[in-house]
């Protein structure tokens, strides 16, 4: 995605270098009454939507690519997507949100031709040595080693993983965004866990309080 | 019922959530506990990691981008309402109805001052046969023709004085269109008749004076066949006359004009 220079320049100089002004949470009615005014063309809307839409967007696609340029591309042409298509959105907004985020990634990976999503190549040389861990009293498990790891789960593990873990879904909104039964989803949930410890316990790591 | 470990998992996940310990959401499940502890673990480990945040940067530029959006998003959103509305089968057979009444008004407004040549000229003689089905009684169709006879000679008129020479076609149709207003005239109660023969006189000596009119400027190869016309017209003249008076005895009927 390119920016002119000069437009940029006027917006970080407007902008406080704190994404947290472009952070907005909503509750599921809050959700609701900005996406029906959102769909009709209400600026503040649109604008306090982006603001809920965007950290989230971008986290899910962090999480989905290698790069972190191409989480970012990836997630201004969601979103930009999101915006174009509201008006004619229908039924639940988050299944539909992470459905088109979803696709992206996977037409992404398509255009370049790799089969895999995240490359584990360098696993090995990303986790920090155990004795290191001991000694410096580093934490092991980062978003990026995460990222690797989870190249070991099926394509809807990794998205409840995504989904409940790393944006704090409940199972039954997790549900309704994959369209799949909760058991199905507290199945999923199990198997991915299961499989990301059997995957550090490894490559020798014994995961402990 | 035995419960499902992936059951197990969730509850003490939702527990956690709440605030427990593993330890403690462990000691209510002990069968479960030797193999739920690292899981437990390694999904508060995940949980907890430092979330992603996008870059402000890019955030705030992008931002920027999708104010254009939004700019257009308000526009189209009427547009959006609009279409709503075009979408709907009565509103669209009305609208197609005034579009087609429209247009047809439009193009006939057009072509009633068309000449012979013009695009729109077919239209306009098509128009006129249309009008002529439609009129059934006998007095206005007789009107009708003496109404088309008159278009004929002025158009006539017009193409002799561009093109200096007489159009055989144009001719024809006008003497044509009085000779049916004639006809016409004969169907109908005698006062009208009369009105209506008067009429077509003075409509017979206007063409006649035209015909005179073009024949003083008109090359040699047409004087013949406008001479035939006016020959036509003065006869025609004579028929009238001896209907409008049949005791003048001028000439007796049947006409000959009206054979030919």
């Amino acid at each position: 995605m390119t920016f002119s220079l000069k437009a940029f320049n006027i917006i970080r100089n407007f902008m406080p270098a704190n994404s947290s002004i472009l952070n907005e949470e909503l509750n599921n009615d809050e959700l609701l009454k900005v996406v029906k005014a959102a769909k009709v063309g209400d600026k503040d809307a649109l604008t306090r939507l982006f603001k809920y839409l965007y950290p989230k967007v971008y986290r899910y696609i962090f999480y989905r690519v290698e790069r972190k340029e191409d989480a970012e591309d990836l997630t201004g042409a969601v979103i930009l997507k999101i915006l174009k298509n509201l008006p004619g959105q229908k039924k639940n907004f988050k299944h539909w949100v992470y459905r088109i985020a979803s696709n992206m990634v996977i037409d992404f990976y398509r255009r370049q031709g790799v089969r895999k999503e995240v490359k584990i190549d360098d696993l090995e040389e990303d986790i920090p040595d155990e004795r290191e861990v001991k000694q410096e009293n580093v934490e092991w498990l980062n978003p990026s080693i995460l990222k690797k790891a989870m190249c070991c789960l099926t394509r809807e593990q990794a998205e409840v993983i995504n989904l409940r873990f790393i944006q704090g879904y409940s199972n039954e909104e997790v549900s309704r965004i994959m369209g799949k039964r909760v058991g199905a989803v507290k199945a999923l949930q199990f198997r991915a866990l299961q499989a990301l410890r059997e995957y550090f316990r490894k490559k020798g790591y014994e995961i402990k309080d | 019922m035995r419960l499902k470990i992936e059951e197990v998992l969730d509850k003490l996940l939702t527990k956690i959530e709440q605030g427990r310990s593993v330890e403690d959401c462990l000691r209510e499940y002990p069968e479960f506990s030797q193999e739920l502890e690292p899981i437990l673990r390694l999904s508060v480990k995940i949980k907890g990691l430092p979330k992603p945040e996008p870059s402000p940067e890019v955030m705030s530029a992008f931002f920027w981008e999708v104010e254009k959006v939004i700019a257009e998003q308000r526009a189209p959103s009427f547009r959006f309402r609009l279409q709503r509305v075009l979408a709907l089968a009565p509103v669209r057979v009305v609208s197609l109805i005034l579009l087609v009444i429209f247009v047809g008004w439009t193009t006939l407004s057009f072509s009633a001052r068309s000449m012979p040549g013009h695009i729109l000229y077919p239209v306009k003689r098509f128009a006129e046969k249309v009008q002529h089905t439609l009129t059934v009684d006998q007095k206005s169709n007789a009107f009708l023709h003496l109404t088309f006879a008159d278009r004929r000679a002025n158009e006539l008129l017009w193409a002799f004085e561009r093109q200096k020479r007489i159009h055989p076609g144009l001719l024809s149709a006008m003497l044509g269109e009085v000779e049916l207003a004639i006809h016409c005239s004969d169907s109908l109660p005698k006062e009208e008749c009369s009105e209506l023969l008067g009429k077509i006189q003075r409509v017979n000596q206007g063409h006649k004076s035209i015909l005179e009119r073009i024949k003083v400027s008109a090359c040699g190869c047409d004087t013949t066949l406008i001479q035939k016309a006016i020959n036509q017209c003065l006869e025609r003249n004579c028929c009238i006359e001896e209907k409008l008076n049949p005791k003048s005895g001028i000439k007796q009927s049947p006409c000959p004009c009206l054979k030919e």
